[in-house]
């Protein structure tokens, strides 16, 4: 149930002032941490502003929902929406100069297949990516636990999708609407938009639902207000009622609004993160290679290195007291 | 402390990427301080004793080294054979037990993981942290001091059944059901535990099945259906299929040879029920909690006072093995008769996959 969920008790926010103020917060603390000894305006020049890092991340959702529509075998939507969330939640804690959005958003992915149960093995997912697949394999899997943990293990995502099938039953069940069914490509429509926003971050997905349905009505020259105002909410008060069509109307509008950023402008900001993200997470990196090289490079190690933490654990065990 | 390649002042040109090159001392400390502010350092928990090998990895009994000296059980996430990276099993486990929390469900309390440092290979162990339950039902039944009476019997039926009406309520199958994973506490309350083969299920649209892999609970304790393969009894009609299950696997009348086990009629009628071949037939949760073996006298007791004469956990995992020169746990064994082609723990040997 959403209601009772991890999303809603700790990924739902008031509003995108929230959501501004722990990017920025995020941004200034990576500043601060890499460029104590800049002067102000050259640390301006330097590193990425949290604007310009608003716009990288959303060329890169975009990125995101290609790669997902190309994926083979075919993604499912749930599968989607849930690393969309992943992505987003990521970025809130985190900023793009210390993790690369590019190897962020394939291990989201990965990690959405794996929680969804959409059963693809690292070969098979990594398969759909151009380039040094076994590269790309090892950053997915060395960044998954970091991902798991930033993401505090909440892994249980609630999708618009099941509430818009609701949504259609009772417009069929209880409303005059003809065929209703000619609603689907609407909201397909606004649901693959809804994800270039932050609306997952600020509403409950029966919310959203709602908007994609009474958007995708709204194309059809149909008005399902009677329906929401004299069915749905019927015996509810005029306050729930209000707070209702303020969110759908603002979920509507953030929909709206919704643009790719100028490609020269991304590029720019690209050139940019290349010379100050954190080389200690960059695997083109020397600092990296020589870290991998380290961790898989037995000899280097010095004897004790090589045991297991755990392998101190008891060998002969005793009947562990009841107390 | 520097790790990105930023110019030290505005006179320096901007530094390439490839300049920057910490001090080995300098990487590890950034490594070893790095922070994960959900995730906290297993050391806040002090090992006691190996309790048990759950289905990724090993239990063992802890206490928190904060005030409250709590006591918990942890269980190690084995990686090291991982191609496929966190394990699926794992990862269903945490999204699953988040979902659900009940009296007769295993609390999971958090999910903690060792300092990365050189030791390690900078690669953390991850544990998921439960409240601590001091027996097991297999350990309580393995020892011939434990005797439940007729009471305390349904007691234990009752909360099983209990925990698994609300799992299956929330649409989540166990499929690993048997007498180690039921634990109890020193309270006599009974969790279900061990959700590493569980997923959730959903019910089939009109027309179509969905198909769940038959490979799943622990050998012994297989249902005809899953032992077989639902392929095996696909008859036209259910009467047909019925009478497949019935050459295959014996009569579905109920069977005589419990009664001289089960004295209690109401006992033996509720077993009959639950281990009825056609699934079709087989009582859920939901109907066997309102058996007349759950409201005929004497009713379910509690275990507490029981179990208050053991002070003593009672895990299957140190229980004395059952048959003479039966070697069940590794470490009884001495080091040059060691097979290490055997699994460690041959209570493990009997799961298929």
């Amino acid at each position: 149930m959403f209601s009772t969920s991890s999303q809603r008790k700790f990924w739902t926010f008031s509003d995108d002032n929230e959501l501004a103020r722990l990017r920025d917060k995020h941004n200034e603390s990576f500043i601060t941490r890499h460029g104590g000894h800049i002067e102000e305006l050259q640390r301006h020049n330097f590193f990425l502003s949290s604007e310009e890092e608003r716009l990288l991340l959303k060329q890169y959702e975009l990125h995101l929902k290609e790669f997902c529509k190309r994926f083979s075998p075919p993604m499912p939507k749930g599968v989607i929406g849930t690393a969309f969330h992943y992505f987003k939640r990521f970025y809130l804690y985190n900023s793009t100069m210390d993790y690369h959005p590019k190897e962020i958003l394939a291990t989201c992915v990965y990690l959405a297949c794996k929680v969804e149960e959409f059963n693809v093995s690292i070969g098979q997912f990594v398969a759909n990516i151009k380039g040094d697949r076994d590269k790309a394999s090892d950053i997915i899997l060395n960044n998954e636990l970091l991902l798991m943990q930033q993401l505090n293990y909440h892994l249980t995502i609630h999708n618009p999708f099941r509430p818009v099938e609701g949504f259609l039953i009772d417009i069929k069940t209880r409303c005059s609407l003809a065929n209703p069914e000619r609603l689907r490509s609407g909201i397909d429509e606004f649901l693959e938009k809804v994800f270039l926003t932050d609306a997952c971050l600020l509403y409950a997905p029966s919310q959203i639902a709602l908007a994609a349905v009474l958007h995708a009505a709204s194309k059809e020259q149909e008005n399902l207000d009677s329906y929401v105002t004299d069915m749905l909410f019927r015996d509810a008060g005029p306050d729930k009622l209000a707070i209702l069509i303020e969110a759908v109307r603002k979920i509507r509008s953030l929909v709206k609004m919704v643009e790719s950023p100028a490609r020269e402008r991304v590029r720019l900001i690209e050139k940019k993160l290349d010379r100050c993200r954190n080389q200690d997470h960059n695997p083109d990196s020397e600092i990296y290679k020589r870290r991998m090289r380290e961790t898989l490079d037995e000899d280097d190690m010095p004897p004790a290195g090589r045991m297991s933490l755990d392998t101190s654990g008891i060998t002969q065990v005793l009947s562990p007291s009841a107390s | 402390m520097q790790n990105v390649s930023a110019p030290r002042e505005p006179t320096q040109p901007v530094l390439s990427t490839s300049s920057t090159i910490l001090s080995m001392r300098e990487k590890e400390k950034y490594i070893e301080d790095f922070d994960f502010p959900f995730c906290d350092e297993s050391s806040k928990y002090e090992k006691v004793a190996k309790i048990g090998q759950g289905t990724f990895g090993e239990v063992f009994k802890a206490r928190a080294r904060n005030t409250s000296k709590k006591f918990v059980a942890m269980k190690k996430v084995l990686m090291d054979n991982e191609k496929e990276g966190f394990p699926i099993t794992a990862l269903r486990e945490i999204k699953i037990l988040q979902l659900l929390k009940h009296e007769n469900v295993v609390n999971l309390i958090e999910i903690c993981r060792t300092k990365a440092t050189l030791h390690n290979k900078y690669r953390s162990t991850f544990y998921l942290v439960f409240d601590f339950c001091e027996h097991d039902l297999a350990g309580l039944l393995s020892n011939v001091n434990v005797k439940f009476s007729l009471g305390e019997i349904k007691k234990v039926m009752q909360q099983l059944l209990n925990g698994l009406y609300y799992i299956h309520s929330n649409k989540i199958l166990h499929r690993d059901m048997k007498a180690a994973n039921v634990l109890i506490t020193k309270n006599g309350i009974l969790k279900l535990a061990d959700f590493g083969l569980a997923r959730a299920f959903s019910v089939a649209k009109s027309g179509t099945v969905n198909k769940y892999t038959n490979r799943v609970v622990t050998l012994w304790y297989r249902p005809p259906e899953l032992l077989l393969g639902t392929t095996v009894f696909q008859g036209p009609t259910e009467q047909q299929q019925l009478i497949l299950i019935s050459q295959l696997c014996g009569s579905c009348t109920p069977d005589e040879r419990l009664k001289p086990y089960v004295k209690d009629p109401y006992g033996c009628d509720l077993l009959d029920k639950l281990l009825q071949l056609d699934p079709a037939k087989r009582n859920d949760a939901d109907t066997a909690l309102n058996h007349d073996f759950f409201w005929t006298d004497p009713m379910p007791c509690e275990l507490a006072n029981m179990l208050a004469q053991h002070t003593q956990s009672m895990f299957e995992y140190l229980a004395p093995p059952r048959r003479p020169g039966h070697l069940r746990h590794h470490h009884h064994v001495p080091g040059p008769q060691a097979k290490p082609s055997q699994p460690q723990d041959s209570t493990y040997q009997d799961r298929v996959f």
